[in-house]
């Protein structure tokens, strides 16, 4: 069994009867067959020792609960690690960063607090899933659309915390939280923006309060555990429409992405849109690893020249439109005739989806993230067509600036050194997942039986953060196993950045009972070891 | 709310060899990508409860 470091099973198993009268002793998970379902199902350390793995967990119902479990935590130095639904798969799942952590699962804590129609936001419990807001939503019938990432099973607050998106207007989801309550490391509960008023009426619709706007300190960090916050919903709109644009020259990204900056800035493009490159993020053969692996990566010509013999466009990208008909419809035809100046381009028009929508058009519907449905259409594992599949993946996310001279460097660089890794990695689409960037969104395969090939996945992994970080490009969010790698790229002045993070870990969380290690956090005593 | 649930696991409900330890089996182990669930997703009470419900001899029943 996993204890926490430097502590006596004599001692843990005090603690762990403390927990129990808090909690209930039926939530104080302990037995090895419990503790294991807290595993990273997608571990690339699987079986191995450094395979981070909690020593127990435990499942608090209230708030109050988790305040006494942070009062036991303090008082025995147990290091505490709060998941909400622990669906955070390809980022490291439920399994703490400092093994011998206690899992504080929140998945109790599942409660849809309010939904306003009115003003369209939500107050939500952290177990709370989209596939819970969702259907408390169309159970009272409110005209409301929510956003989606792709699984459904996640939770919102989980999901906005480590800064994920899904694809409507509302996708930037950390951009979306309105108003939270914490309680800190030592117990106490706090509400930021205006929820600090005793008589707040406008918690959830106005987020900075008055003086220092903290929340931010507490997404992708260890300062407190989240038990409720606001999200601004979007109302369901009359029409979403889809417009699928392709260029078919190499060089025509330039134009590309300049035209879709323009309109994401300008306000005619408010959702997610997405480019990719049939010839770079396709099929690749030997001629294609020659053209790219030629001093400065091949010609212009050579590359239309190859995209032509594949009879490809080069790119191809994807807008979505929500609104009512006549605003979606006119956006969508800008959009158009702004990208009618690029030579040989081509539009396809649609899907078109109108509201409401009955039960069964929602279930039918072949592209549910876009409509704000919660599914787990992705989970589709084997297939006749694919028929092994790797047990897991890791993801790994770069930003990417919205210009097409970084996104053809990008798509070159990283398809490069991914085929020269030679362990599957497979490089993603182009997307705006949040407002003003693009998100690169690759993935590298783990194997639960292959500890060697695990072990090269992880050197590719590592190899990857480097290459990327040369180049400018940070990771917009970092897989557990590798978060000190990730938050070391953001060394400007001496780290500065990191210290002012551990200055304030030292404050809020004296004895670093929360979430040790979590993006490159660490207590004093474990700073430097890691 | 039952309708949507009793869509979701028609395929489920068609089968005729889940065995209670095979549900809970799949449930507890997760399969291929899929994760294991926890028991504060399903308890162990209501992992019971559904594969007895999706048991040969219950299915039979129901159809």
């Amino acid at each position: 069994m996993t204890l926490p470091p430097g502590m006596s099973q004599r001692d843990f198993s005090a603690a762990l009867r403390q927990l129990e009268t808090a909690v209930g002793k039926e939530w104080v998970f302990s037995a090895p067959e419990d503790v294991a379902l807290y595993r990273d199902a997608y571990s690339p350390f699987w079986d191995e020792e450094e395979e981070r793995t909690a020593s127990a967990a435990v499942a608090p119902d209230t708030v109050e609960q988790v305040q006494s479990v942070m009062r036991i935590a303090n008082e025995h130095r147990i290091p505490i690690y709060p998941i909400s639904t622990g669906r955070n798969l390809a980022y490291g799942g439920a399994a703490p960063v400092l093994s011998g952590s206690v899992v504080l699962d929140l998945k109790r804590m599942n409660r849809v607090l309010e939904v306003s129609e009115e003003n369209a936001y939500a107050l939500v419990e952290p177990g709370v899933s989209y596939f819970d807001l969702y259907r408390d939503i169309q159970d009272r019938g409110l005209k409301l659309m929510i956003d989606v990432p792709t699984p459904g099973w996640g939770s919102l607050i989980g999901n906005a915390l480590d800064h994920g998106a899904g694809v409507t207007p509302m996708r930037d989801h950390w951009s979306t939280q309105c108003g939270m309550e914490v309680v800190l490391a030592n117990g106490e509960v706090l509400r930021t923006g205006t929820g600090a008023m005793p008589n707040a009426k406008t918690w959830q619709q106005y987020k900075y309060g008055i003086g220092p706007y903290i929340d931010g300190i507490f997404s992708q960090s260890n300062f407190g555990v989240i038990t409720k916050m606001g999200f601004w919903l979007l109302p369901e709109p009359e029409v979403v429409r889809a417009l699928r644009v392709t260029a078919p020259r190499h060089d025509d990204v330039i134009k590309m992405v300049e035209i879709m900056s323009n309109l994401t800035y300008s306000g005619v493009i408010d959702s997610q849109f997405t480019l990719a490159s049939p010839v770079l993020n396709g099929p690749r053969d030997a001629e294609l690893e020659a053209l790219a692996a030629r001093p400065g990566g091949g010609t212009r010509e050579e590359w239309d020249r190859y995209a032509e013999s594949k009879d490809r466009p080069f790119w191809s990208a994807r807008f979505t439109f929500y609104g009512p008909q006549p605003v979606v419809d006119a956006r969508w035809e800008y959009a158009r005739q702004r990208y009618s100046t690029i030579p040989g381009v081509q539009f396809e028009d649609g899907p078109t989806y109108r509201f409401p929508m009955s039960r069964e058009q929602r279930e039918q519907a072949p592209d549910k993230g876009m409509l704000g449905i919660p599914s787990l259409s992705n989970f589709t594992g084997r297939t006749p067509a694919t028929p092994e599949v790797a047990d897991g993946h890791m993801d790994f996310s770069v930003i990417v600036p919205m210009t097409g001279h970084d996104v053809l460097a990008a798509l070159k660089v990283i398809g490069r050194d991914f085929a020269a890794a030679g362990v599957g990695a497979r490089m993603g689409t182009i997307s705006s997942f949040h407002l003003r960037t693009f998100i690169l969104i690759s993935s590298f395969p783990t194997m639960r039986a292959d500890r060697e090939f695990n072990r090269r996945v992880r050197a590719a992994y590592e190899r990857a953060v480097k290459v990327t970080a040369d180049n400018g490009w940070g990771q917009y969010r970092s897989h557990a196993a590798f978060m000190d790698l990730a938050v070391s790229k953001y060394s400007f002045n001496d780290d500065a950045l990191s210290r002012f993070h551990t200055t304030l870990k030292d404050a809020v969380d004296p004895n670093g009972i929360l979430s040790a290690g979590r993006y490159g956090i660490w207590p004093k005593d474990m700073r430097g070891s890691a | 709310m039952s309708h949507r649930i009793a869509r979701a696991w028609f395929a489920l409900e068609e089968r005729t060899d889940l065995v209670p330890e095979l549900n809970g089996m799949f449930v507890r182990n997760g399969l291929s990508i899929v994760p294991p669930f926890r028991k504060t997703e399903i308890s162990d009470a209501d992992l019971a409860t559904l594969a007895a419900y999706l048991a040969p001899a219950s299915n039979s029943s129901l159809q």
